[in-house]
């Protein structure tokens, strides 16, 4: 009896809500991976919903996998590396916009994954490329561009990439 | 789709980019700029950079000869960095312009790094000149000198205390270089021993290698570190900011060997660690290198014997990097070929360079200008 009482841990389950208003069910363990959420948890908050008003449905999935797959015991270091490696092949903007959910959450090594896998994607883009995947208008004169152009003018040779992913 | 990114997560992705892709993502926009350019955010980089290991790069010059039209043979050099993966790519090698707009004939000579600055010469027919370079921006400046000669090395250190970078120039004397007073002076300290059995103080005396030339100065703990010789073997150290001399004995076991037909010593420094390293050959075609590190510094039973090598082929090795598994990089001449290689202890490395080179270091991508510390 004392074998089979040991053996059973009891489980707490928290409800996420996306701004979309979608909830997910999600083991406490599992979630406290957020330090916001983990905070929110140690005041007493976690018996109702959580609210998390910044992340969409979309991205909260995407965040609730990686959660997964990074707090299971099951998987290997094999397996969180072919996931990571897959994770980051998202577009450039569900990247983003998980990296955003990251900040907001607290989720460290997450933050670090995206932003390494963004640094990556845009490393060798035309400044034009980064204007419109930032959704950035230039507040640069032609001739204020000119001049940081003339400064380094090796930093904009070679094989750039014009691509928006 | 709009993304209007909170400042501290833009930063986030800004810090893991390479220096060429920020200084091209300076005509981003106003705010990118300024992100890009404020003095925090350059020392934010720096930190970052210096514990990542794909901003440290291995920079050589490759020396080559060519043939002029009337049959001359003349010197050319280039420079070239790559990153320190065991797995290399061709796409990650890089050929760097002559800095200082420098003709590449002659020769020039690397002689220190300090994180992101080089420190080199360039000897050509017309001029002579001792240069400061970031390679990854660029920027360089000419720094005064006296003389380039062969029996002459420079260490480079950035001292906390004077809020300086200090050069040390190791020759027939010691003289030292401040960056903000821009001018020499010769220490007139000499480092000396006393010989045991004579009772005789003897000079410490910079030690050459086999292509008489001295070794490059490491920095560790503080102080500028090159082995010298007088009656032993001596680790001799130089305070950055007291400028005074200080001794490390080496115990006879680490570099007595009997009937060696060659041998060859060097120090370096390894995780902050001070180590000192050995090839040795004797005449039955016996040829070992030795890996030893001081784990407590200045603490002369802490000699530890890290790994060795046996390799009859082997002539000569020289340490220049460590990674975080304990694997070494190293510069490799095989009594066969007599043609300089890099190796790590499991193979081959940098198979990108074929031309013979003169020498290396390994330096971060980061910015620091030269200009503005002058």
């Amino acid at each position: 009896m004392a074998e089979a009482s040991s053996s059973i841990t009891e489980k707490f389950f928290l409800t996420l809500k996306s701004s979309d208003g979608d909830e997910f069910v999600l083991e406490e363990s599992i979630a406290i991976q957020s330090i916001t959420i983990k905070n929110m948890v140690e005041d007493g908050c976690s018996s109702s919903v959580i609210p998390l008003s910044k992340v969409d449905t979309e991205t909260l999935i995407k965040v609730i996998e990686y959660m997964k797959m990074h707090s299971s015991t099951s998987s290997n270091e094999e397996e969180i590396e072919n996931f990571d490696k897959k994770f980051v092949s998202n577009s450039i903007n569900t990247i983003l916009n998980i990296l955003e959910a990251a900040n907001f959450l607290d989720i460290n090594n997450l933050l670090e994954l995206c932003a390494e896998a963004v640094a990556n994607r845009i490393k060798n883009k035309t400044p034009e490329a980064v204007r419109k995947i930032f959704n950035i208008t230039s507040d640069f004169t032609p001739e204020e561009e000119a001049e940081i152009r003339n400064e380094t003018p090796w930093a904009f040779e070679g094989n750039l990439d014009h691509s928006l992913d | 789709m709009g993304i209007h990114f909170e400042e501290e997560i833009f930063k986030d992705i800004l810090i893991r980019l390479p220096v060429r892709s920020l200084l091209r993502f300076s005509c981003v926009s106003k705010s990118w700029e300024t992100s890009i350019s404020y003095p925090y955010f350059k020392t934010k980089y720096l930190s970052h950079a210096k514990n990542d290991f794909n901003s440290q790069k291995l920079l050589v010059c490759q020396r080559q000869f060519a043939e002029d039209s009337n049959s001359n043979v003349y010197s050319m050099f280039s420079f070239y960095s790559s990153s320190l993966s065991t797995i290399q790519l061709i796409e990650g090698v890089r050929k760097h312009d002559c800095p200082s707009n420098c003709k590449p004939f002659g020769m020039a000579k690397i002689y220190s790094s300090c994180d992101v600055l080089v420190l080199l010469g360039i000897v050509s027919e017309s001029d002579k000149q001792l240069l400061l370079w970031n390679p990854s921006t660029r920027e360089s400046i000419v720094l005064p000198h006296s003389e380039l000669l062969h029996h002459t090395t420079y260490g480079l250190a950035y001292d906390a205390t004077s809020d300086d970078y200090k050069i040390l120039k190791l020759g027939k004397s010691v003289e030292i270089l401040t960056l903000k007073s821009g001018s020499w002076r010769t220490i007139r300290e000499i480092p000396t021993s006393v010989c045991p059995r004579t009772g005789y103080e003897m000079e410490i005396r910079p030690c050459l290698d086999v292509d008489f030339a001295i070794d490059p100065v490491v920095f560790v703990h503080g102080a500028f570190h090159w082995l010298g010789r007088s009656h032993n073997y001596y680790v001799v150290s130089f305070s950055i900011s007291s400028e005074m001399h200080g001794g490390i004995s080496l115990p006879e076991r680490m570099y007595k060997i009997d009937n060696m037909q060659s041998f060859d010593y060097g120090i370096s420094v390894l995780g902050g660690m001070l180590c000192f390293y050995s090839t040795h050959n004797n005449q039955q075609g016996w040829g070992a290198f030795k890996l030893w590190v001081m784990k407590d510094y200045g603490v002369k039973e802490s000699w530890t014997e890290l790994f060795k090598i046996r390799d009859a082929d082997l002539y000569l090795a020289k340490l220049i990097y460590k990674y975080a598994d304990n694997e070494v990089l190293l510069r490799c001449r095989y009594k066969e070929s007599g043609r300089d290689v890099f190796r790590t202890s499991k193979g081959p490395f940098g198979l990108w360079l074929q031309c013979s080179f003169q020498n290396r270091v390994v330096y971060t991508e980061s910015f620091i200008s030269p200009k503005l510390l002058f």
